[in-house]
């Protein structure tokens, strides 16, 4: 038994039309295997608000498809509506006709025939009714055999009828309409009570006029029964027509007398009224109250109806729908105040410099692996800094330099990402050197290693050089390229920056 | 009952994988990456999650604290009690320093204290530099809880105990291990469950949302069910008339058959990838047994049978064994189906038990073909091993998603269930014969039955 899903009570409930509409459209979208192309159509549904349901309904109206669709349904509507005619029409027929052969050719009427011909099917099938409400009372989705049929023949019915190009799933969702909540079971039932109501009226009728404009001689007889037990009979029948309708109940000694062979027509009128009054309260009244009741809860269920969340074909429509993410708009960026400690310019080798300084800035080398050699490069390693206390020392050590350096190589890593802090760090330290600042940004294996994109990770670095006024250079130490040395050490020798 | 909305903060360096982590959250695949314009602040993005249509909570990708060397010495030298935290901040924030040097400080303190959580996210390849540490110290500072979120934790250089050393050292035990390359929506589940031990107020709106998350789930699940059923049903009843006696044109009958199922599957295939909105960018997750969006083996391989360790038992046409599996349904054909009843052993097609067929033309030389109960479990078995894949990827554990102990239908071995039986038997089930009819109430009947039986395989064990 699959375990289904129980929409919250706050799911909407949609009418029949509306439910078939997105049903229909439902099962076209995943026959043609993609949604409908519809922006404005998706735009409604998001407007819409509410649950899903109800933005997958209001999607489903403003789709174009929607205007032929939606008149297959009126068209279903109305041959729902003459089918039912038809059967109570039928109803009606049949009420006459059993009439007719209830009082016979020969105007003698033979009472308890009358009524078993007249009352003994329809209340046999209200038992049966009563029975099968009972057996499947737990199971009230289930479709009987008589639906089926009727399902089936609409169905035949309809593909010849309908006329939009999606019908085929119109009527797949119809089909399916029955077996939603307990419209079936309400729905079935009653049409059937309403069958038998126009059976039960017309058959009715039809006495009541016969017996008004003919001449009739009512008796009755029997083989098996007693005497005792006929009387008996009659009066349990009559009690209650009697207390409802007021109808006579014909006492004993008319019974008796009215037996077939020994009537004299005396007792007509009571028994006629017995007849009618038998036939309206145990024919037509219980029929019309289980019809109108069947018709309450018929439309209470129809009232409920919900659409099934749990198909492919909804699912795919909820991230447009009813998107569970939005991202805003992104703020205006404020213009940020350019830091007054960067230099305008690059800054000058100085005069009467010594060796260029080497530090480390958040570098991942282990401490045996420091210092670092710099192939070719003659240079004076001066420590690593790695918090801001390092970088005070740092800085210390480099304003109280006896001679101040060419340049100042600062060796960073690429795995970094260069950011203000670094900014203000580097900046502190070359002004604090006085020399012309050098990136050496270094680690490039470990950084592709780990997953990173080299160039782009570079291009941050130069634009923080450039933001400082230094110059940058890639280069991995372990495996130094040729070109990236070559090109540090023109850097190291020429008076002005390159480039 | 309004809930109340729960404001996140999403703090973390350019580069930590913070956006991925965004995306995943808010699933939503063009959340952008700001662009960093030099001479400007970097900026705080906001979005939003819905339960339907309402706000419930609100996300803010923050860049973090840069200068946060500076931001301490500064603080530490704003008059005022030194321990009351929060109230320095403040005072920091209507400096004037605030608007010059720290203005981008600025901006993610004052979002700190309007939301009532952060996240503070760490690229677990780098080192723990006292940087960074720094920043968790002033995050600290603005008294409001912060889950600390480790991403790329599958990368080779990852750090991962290091971090979690460094980070309990602070006292930040509620750590997350992330992977933005790995792509597990697993993630959100685990982060919305640290978020709600951390922060009572808010347990109804963070259960809220991760109700819809599991009603989101369920729905799915069911959704996949019927995807697959609506597939069988379409492969059981599918059928091709072949001439018996015109090895040509009998092979060309078989061929079409395999191709159009192969064909079947790969839709349905697509149909649950979309479902479960697996994009093109996640192919490279290994943990679905599909090769590039696409069943590596063959439908039909003989090697998949045994893979599956599915047996040849029940209708398998005539495939299994001649002499006994013979098929009543071919009593009358002539000398010539006996020779293809031959060549069809084990090649997953059978010839059509379909009684309603009609014996003249059998005896005409003509039979029908339909896919063999072997191919139908084969079907059914791979597709409900995607989803399963699927499903595991949405979950925060990562133990198997194995068949419930209730399951209804051993696929390997026994019956088919009814449902696929009573399919095979009517040529008008399925989609891929000329004969379908779109609103047979048959079929969704069927579709409903059989997807049942699959719901009830692929409930978690959990």
């Amino acid at each position: 038994m699959m375990r289904t899903m129980k929409s919250p009570a706050t799911d909407t409930a949609l009418s029949t039309g509306d439910w078939l509409l997105a049903e229909t459209v439902r099962r076209a979208e995943e026959r043609a295997g993609s949604p409908f192309d519809s922006a404005e159509a998706t735009q409604a549904g998001k407007l819409a608000g509410g649950d899903l349901a109800a933005r997958i309904h209001a999607r489903a109206l403003h789709l174009p498809e929607a205007g032929t669709i939606r008149d297959d349904i009126r068209r279903l509507a109305g041959i729902t509506r003459i089918m039912v005619t038809l059967l109570a029409i039928a109803g009606l027929a049949s009420g006459v006709a059993a009439a007719a052969i209830s009082v016979g050719e020969d105007r003698r009427v033979d009472v308890l025939l009358a009524l078993v011909t007249l009352l003994g099917l329809p209340t046999a099938m209200l038992a049966a009714w009563v029975i099968m409400l009972g057996l499947s009372w737990r199971r009230p989705r289930r479709v009987s055999l008589a639906g089926r049929v009727l399902r089936s023949v609409s169905g035949w019915l309809a593909a010849r009828l309908l006329t939009s190009p999606h019908r085929q799933a119109l009527i797949a969702a119809a089909g399916d309409l029955l077996g939603q909540g307990s419209l079936a079971r309400w729905g079935l039932s009653g049409l059937t009570h309403l069958f038998w109501t126009a059976y039960a009226a017309a058959a009715l009728a039809t006495l009541a006029v016969l017996f008004a404009v003919l001449q009739y001689d009512l008796a009755w007889g029997t083989t098996l029964l007693t005497d005792a037990t006929v009387v008996d009979l009659v009066d349990r029948l009559g009690y209650l027509p009697g207390l409802m309708v007021g109808a006579p109940v014909p006492d004993a000694e008319l019974i008796l007398a009215s037996r077939a062979g020994t009537e004299t027509g005396a007792g007509r009128a009571v028994w006629a009224r017995f007849l009618l009054a038998g036939v309206l309260v145990y024919g037509l009244l219980p029929r019309l109250v289980l019809g109108l009741g069947c018709l309450a809860l018929f439309r209470r269920a129809r009232g409920k109806l919900k659409l099934d969340l749990d198909h492919p074909g909804y699912l795919r429509l909820a991230p447009e729908l009813m998107p569970s993410g939005q991202a805003h708009p992104p703020e205006k960026p404020r213009t940020r105040t350019s830091d007054p400690d960067l230099p305008t310019r690059p800054r000058k080798r100085p005069d009467s410099a010594g060796t260029p300084i080497l530090i480390g800035v958040e570098l991942d080398r282990p401490a045996e692996r420091w210092p670092p050699m710099l192939p070719g490069i003659e240079s004076r390693v001066l420590g690593r800094a790695d918090d801001r206390g390092q970088v005070r020392a740092l800085a210390a050590a480099l304003e109280t330099l006896q001679r101040p350096p060419s340049h100042l190589i600062a060796l960073c890593a690429l795995g970094r990402t260069p950011d203000k802090g670094t900014e203000r760090a580097l900046n502190a330290l070359a002004n604090a050197a006085g020399a012309p600042l050098i990136l050496v940004v270094d680690e490039t294996e470990r950084f592709s290693e780990s997953g990173g994109r080299i160039n782009e990770r570079f291009g941050q670095w130069r634009r923080l050089a450039t933001r400082l006024g230094a110059q940058a250079v890639l280069l991995e130490l372990d495996r130094p390229d040729a070109a990236a040395l070559a090109r540090l050490k023109r850097l190291l020798e020429d008076a002005e920056p390159a480039e | 009952m309004k809930l109340p909305v729960l404001k996140i903060a999403i703090v973390g360096h350019t580069n930590t994988g913070k956006t991925s982590l965004l995306r995943t959250l808010l699933r939503v695949r063009d959340f952008g990456e700001v662009r960093d314009e030099p001479g400007t602040t970097r900026q705080v993005q906001a979005a939003s999650l819905h339960i339907e249509g309402k706000t419930v909570i609100e996300l803010f990708d923050s860049p973090g604290l840069e200068s946060a060397g500076a931001l301490i010495e500064y603080i530490e030298e704003l008059p005022g009690r030194r321990h009351d935290h929060p109230d320095r901040i403040r005072q920091l924030l209507d400096s004037a320093a605030a608007r010059s040097e720290f203005a981008q400080e600025a901006r993610v303190l004052e979002l700190m204290l309007d939301c009532h959580v952060a996240v503070y996210v760490i690229d677990a390849r780098e080192p723990v530099l006292a940087k960074y540490l720094d920043e968790l110290d002033i995050l600290g500072r603005c008294a409001r809880p912060i889950l600390a979120v480790l991403n790329f934790v599958a990368a080779p250089t990852s750090r991962e105990t290091e971090w979690r050393d460094a980070l309990a050292r602070v006292k930040l035990h509620t750590v997350l291990a992330f992977d933005a390359m790995v792509r597990d929506p697993g993630t959100e589940l685990q982060l919305y469950e640290k978020l709600k031990s951390q922060l009572d107020q808010f347990q109804p709106t963070l259960a809220a949302w991760m109700e819809q998350r599991r009603r989101e789930e369920d729905r799915r699940r069911v959704a996949a069910g019927r995807l697959l059923a609506d597939m069988l049903v379409d492969a059981a009843a599918f059928r091709r008339t072949v001439r018996l006696d015109d090895p040509d044109a009998r092979d060309a009958a078989l061929e079409e058959l395999r191709r159009r199922l192969r064909r079947r599957e790969q839709s349905c295939v697509e149909a649950l990838l979309e479902l479960y909105r697996f994009g093109r960018e996640d192919y490279r997750d290994a943990e679905l047994p599909l090769d590039d969006g696409r069943w590596g083996s063959d439908l039909f391989e003989a090697e998949a049978l045994k893979h599956y360790g599915l047996k040849t038992g029940g209708y398998a046409g005539v495939g299994a064994g001649l002499g006994a599996g013979f098929d009543l349904a071919t009593a009358g054909l002539s000398l010539g189906a006996g020779t293809l009843t031959g060549t069809l052993v084990g090649t997953g097609v059978g010839l059509a038990r379909n009684l309603g067929w009609s014996t003249v033309a059998r005896a005409r030389g003509y039979g029908q073909v339909q896919a063999d109960d072997a191919t139908l479990r084969r079907l059914a078995w791979r597709q409900l091993e995607l989803i399963r894949a699927l499903i595991r990827r949405g979950h925060a554990s990562q133990a198997p998603v194995t068949a419930s102990g209730g399951q209804q239908t051993d696929w390997k071995t026994g019956r088919l269930p009814r449902a696929l039986r009573r399919a095979r038997l009517e040529a008008r089930l399925s989609a891929l014969n000329p004969e379908f009819e779109p609103a047979a109430i048959r079929r969704q009947e069927l579709i409903e039955e059989l997807a049942g039986v699959l719901a009830g395989e692929l409930t978690p064990d959990s």
